[in-house]
């Protein structure tokens, strides 16, 4: 055994060329692997805590029946922040909540009209549940006053700076015309794209004055302290409103972004094929370039046959040979999938700053950044070392079993 | 004699139309021979105003032209209207041509025959202009209730255009759910038409105006032949409608006025 691996060892230093093909298929497919696996995987994590923190919080407290409406953004269907708040006060697991009041309405600035979608925010209780403070360039909102945060691509369009005035205009809760003037205090340049490209935030109370919402929220959002604990906790929140006698539907983010969740449903199984094809690239590759290297060799293993080797021996020969390409190439391959993770992870690609006003139904925008997946690394070492050992498999039977003189003769 | 017009007064629905229709609704058509214009109240005034406007039937040709800034565009269309509940209008332009709206009382439809789709105008869209023009789909839906849904009042008199004008205050009626919470209208005191309108907002601003720019006689009426909807909102944004042909009185098949029509 120990003969067969100093000669498997001595065979691939010696074909350099062939030893360097396959290795070479098998570390670029296995890098390309980890490289896949690792964006797709910083995508979907970016994506949902920006969906998280920018868009539907932990959990989510609606009217009655304002989900089934959500998509015409309906404004008669409120509940009272002070109660709901109240009643949220006691709820383990619950950290923080705020009220939102979410409205349509069009940004004019008097030459130019766009429809947006307009969120009364309470300046002191969002941030507590929300990140969109940390993307402002300019100044926070204040309560009572008449300003408004505009996201930075939204103000590109209509060309609009901090310190500029624009009119609201939306509809009162009554459906009467409403015209609001507001002062610009800040862009937003945040990671969703939905929040860049078509929200205008503005005081809770100034909305609700101009809205005649009489103190109603479209929304508490709240922020849990776990996460993996939201189903309980929304089990609890739900009994505590109940007790509370106050009626309202409690959305988990789950449930708020099932739209979303469907798209990377989709993604994930067009990740999965897409991997599956690397796959197939990468072992089809290594299974060529043994089965070639085995062809070309018929006459040397004639030879070994001749000189009383058994076939189990050629074999295990072939199979040693390939397991130590696998290995090489599985390292290398690995190590160039871990340079390329740790790059993307802390740099990531700035794929996206030229579509940043493009909206593709994904809440991520800006720098693509990676995320590590270290049990999918582990999973691809062995994945090249058992791919180069099966792969070496059947051609090495094949000219094993053939005959010492045909061997000798057709090489 | 200024003491009556302070009176705060329910009056009867004004009639208002699809777009074809809005110049005279906007403006009302007046008949002759109502010209005595002696100390009314605002309920008189609008009676008054509203009885002029009132037509059983009326097939029209009419355009829009539309301006934005330096652009401008024209659509020219055929309408035709019987009382308040029905309207149907189809546009004739070649950008246009065979798009068609129909108003069934509060129901709104319109068909776009490129795509070969009904769609029912409803929610975000009847804020929209209709046609991009300075006309809300719900300038064309709402108005027929006004009469219901406004308190009246005189608020002076002042000339506009060369006629002596009555100035009235319309401010919506508690709870009832209006477009524009308070308008001021001019209307002219021999003619009983409204010269003028101001619509505002619910914070008070100013959002459109809409002005009569020609009057014209036809079969014993006075009717606003070209009117202008300035939104105040948008700079250089104005619509005028002009009718260049209308009949009054004139029988309308009822097959007109309904979906199927609106597909073919």
């Amino acid at each position: 055994m120990r003969y067969l691996l100093k000669l498997a060892a001595r065979n691939l230093w010696r074909q350099k060329r062939r030893t360097f093909l396959t290795f070479l298929a098998i570390a670029v497919g296995l890098a390309a692997l980890i490289e896949v696996d690792c964006i797709m995987r910083g995508v979907d994590r970016d994506a949902i805590d920006n969906l998280i923190n920018l868009e539907t919080g932990d959990l989510r407290v609606h009217a009655q029946g304002y989900f089934a409406q959500r998509e015409s953004l309906p404004i008669d269907l409120v509940v009272e922040p002070s109660a709901v708040l109240a009643a949220l006060g006691s709820v383990p697991g619950v950290k923080t909540a705020t009220p939102r009041l979410v409205f349509g309405a069009r940004l004019n600035t008097g030459w130019e009209e766009i429809p947006v979608v307009g969120v009364g925010i309470d300046p002191e209780l969002d941030p507590q549940v929300f990140t969109l403070a940390e993307y402002v360039e300019g100044k926070w909102l204040s309560r009572g006053a008449a300003e408004a945060l505009v996201g930075y691509n939204l103000a590109q369009v209509l060309e609009l700076e901090p310190g500029d005035i624009f009119t609201l205009v939306t509809r009162t809760r009554g459906e009467a015309f409403q015209a609001v003037d507001l002062t610009v205090t800040g862009l937003i340049r945040s990671p969703h794209p939905q929040v860049n490209s078509g929200q205008v935030y503005l005081p809770l109370d100034v909305a609700d004055q101009a809205l005649a919402v009489g103190g109603g929220a479209t929304e508490v959002v709240l922020r849990i302290e776990r996460r993996a604990n939201i189903d309980e906790v929304s089990g609890l929140v739900r009994a505590s409103l109940q007790g509370a006698g106050i009626p309202a539907e409690v959305l988990t983010w789950r449930e708020t972004a099932r739209d979303f969740l469907a798209i990377s449903q989709s993604k994930q199984g067009f990740t999965g094929l897409l991997i599956f094809m690397i796959l197939i690239i990468a072992v089809v590759g290594m299974v060529n370039t043994i089965l070639l290297g085995a062809m070309e060799r018929v006459r040397e293993i004639g030879m070994m046959k001749a000189m009383g080797m058994s076939p189990r021996e050629i074999v295990l020969l072939f199979m040693f040979e390939a397991t130590g390409i696998g290995v090489l190439g599985s390292i290398t391959g690995c190590l160039v999938g871990i340079a390329g993770n740790a790059y993307l992870v802390n740099h990531g690609i700035d794929v996206l700053r030229a579509y940043q006003g493009l909206d593709i139904g994904y809440p991520i925008a800006g720098v693509l950044r990676g995320a590590w997946n270290w049990p999918m690394i582990v999973e691809t070492f062995f994945l090249g070392v058992v791919v180069s050992w099966v792969a070496s498999y059947v051609p090495a039977r094949r000219v094993a079993a053939q005959d010492p003189l045909v061997s000798l003769r057709h090489g | 004699m200024m003491s009556v017009w302070g009176n705060m007064v329910k009056v009867r629905p004004r009639i208002r139309l699809l777009i074809p229709a809005v110049a005279l609704v906007l403006l009302t058509a007046a008949m002759s021979g109502l010209s005595e214009a002696g100390d009314l109240t605002a309920k008189e005034i609008v009676s008054r105003m509203d009885a002029n406007a009132y037509m059983a039937s009326a097939h029209l040709v009419a355009k829009l032209v539309i301006r934005a800034g330096n652009r401008e565009i024209t659509k020219e269309m055929e309408g035709w209207v019987v009382g308040n509940e029905k309207a149907a209008v189809t546009f004739l332009n070649p950008g246009d041509r065979g798009t068609k709206y129909l108003k069934l009382g509060d129901e709104l439809w319109m068909f776009f025959p490129d795509a070969e789709d009904l769609v029912k105008i409803s929610g975000h869209m009847l804020r929209q202009g209709m046609m991009g023009s300075d006309f809300s789909y719900q300038d064309a839906l709402e108005s027929e209730k006004m009469g219901e849904l406004y308190d009246f009042k005189v608020a002076g008199v002042e000339d506009y255009g060369g006629a002596r004008c009555y100035v009235l205050e319309a401010t919506a009626l508690p709870g009832k759910q209006v477009s524009y919470p308070r308008r001021k209208i001019w209307v002219d005191s021999e003619k009983f038409v409204a010269v003028k309108e101001e619509l505002y907002a619910a914070s008070g601003r100013l959002l459109k105006v809409s002005r009569v720019e020609e009057l014209r006689q036809k079969g014993g009426r006075t009717y606003a032949s070209r009117v202008v909807m300035e939104d105040k909102l948008k700079r250089g944004s104005s619509t005028t409608f002009i009718i260049e042909k209308i009949e009054f009185d004139v029988d309308i098949p009822d097959d007109v006025f309904s979906l199927r029509s609106l597909m073919r």
